[in-house]
């Protein structure tokens, strides 16, 4: 297990990700970013804030940053899955 | 199966569980009635048997029907999996509480297991004696007493899941394993051990486990609560009273 660490942007705000959080590999880490995403989204909605300008820059131990996960990309993943309701 | 281990558990080891049947110590009453000599005889000879059980054992429900359990040391979960592995954890007992929702006859739902290893006691011996009039009232009712806590910390789980924002939910939590913790005497510097990874408070708090570690700095942030590996520490309760009763925001801001 490798710890890596989840930085919250939200807007100019960056929140550094001073414990971060252990998973199997860089895709597991991507993965955990999204299911977080999803879980705030509608929390940042209750508190009229907009998702649409928040990510997670995830880093590893080093710093080193690994991948930017926008939260747009939640949206982005349900086009294409929508169904027309009759 | 993990093989189970016979070790006999003594005193102070069993001072929760004895506490919270009526055994009365330490300044402690843990809002049981004080038992009888003859209660306590009964009592100590039941939590001198407890076992040993490794972490991730899962006890056979219906064999907790027979013989109703107490946590004597360690951390036991009542859970519920998913089909897609997901798992909610939906009570956790801590030392002291009886191993609840497991009375004849009723619907079975979801898994017992240790998060911890962990020591319980079969109190089958005081039920029975409590059948045949040996058991005295006083400890059959801190025994319903314990019962009814259990259904009680359902319904918070329920309004916790269902209705509060992530540092609510975070702050309830820790708040309630406080208060367990401080009634019987086992906090430590102001907090109490914690067993539980990320991923599996997650599975507490119906949350993603990056979404648990920002929620914890959030709540560090504001000092309502001070998360440590292998130890939570609460500088104030009252404080975290407020979060978990959803008065303070996020950033600390009042609500209302």
């Amino acid at each position: 297990m490798t710890r890596y660490f989840f930085n919250f942007q939200q807007g100019d705000a960056c929140t550094v990700d001073a414990d971060g959080s252990e998973f199997s590999s860089v895709e597991e880490a991507y993965l955990g970013a999204f299911r977080a995403a999803q879980d705030m989204w509608h929390e940042l909605l209750i508190e009229r804030e907009d998702p649409m300008l928040c990510a997670f820059e995830v880093t590893n131990g080093a710093g080193d940053s690994l991948f930017v996960l926008n939260f747009g990309e939640v949206l982005e993943a349900c086009r294409g899955h929508s169904r027309r309701r009759p | 199966m993990p093989t189970i281990s016979m070790k006999p558990v003594f005193a102070p080891r069993t001072r929760a569980a004895l506490l919270r049947l009526g055994v009365h110590g330490h300044g402690l009453d843990s809002g049981s009635t004080a038992l009888s000599d003859d209660d306590i005889a009964i009592v100590r000879t039941s939590t001198s048997r407890a076992l040993a059980y490794p972490p991730g054992y899962e006890f056979d429900v219906h064999d907790l029907m027979r013989e109703p359990r107490l946590v004597v040391t360690g951390w036991v979960a009542l859970s519920r999996g998913l089909s897609d592995g997901r798992r909610q954890i939906v009570d956790i007992f801590l030392p002291g509480d009886l191993i609840a929702g497991c009375t004849p006859d009723a619907p079975v739902s979801g898994s017992y297991h240790c998060l911890t290893e962990a020591r319980c006691c079969d109190i089958g011996d005081i039920t029975r004696h409590a059948d045949s009039g040996r058991a005295s009232a006083t400890l059959v009712a801190n025994l319903h007493t314990m019962e009814r806590e259990f259904q009680a910390r359902l319904i918070e789980c329920v309004v916790r899941l269902g209705r509060m924002l992530s540092h609510e939910r975070l702050a309830h939590l820790a708040l309630d394993l406080y208060r367990r913790h401080e009634r019987v005497g086992m906090l430590i510097d102001r907090g109490f051990a914690m067993p539980l990874t990320q991923e599996t408070v997650g599975d507490v708090l119906g949350m993603s486990t990056v979404h648990v570690s920002r929620t914890m700095q959030l709540l560090r942030k504001v000092n309502a609560l001070v998360t440590m590996p292998g130890h939570w520490q609460v500088p104030d309760a009252g404080l975290l009273a407020e979060y978990a009763a959803g008065k303070l925001g996020r950033q600390g801001g009042r609500e209302y």
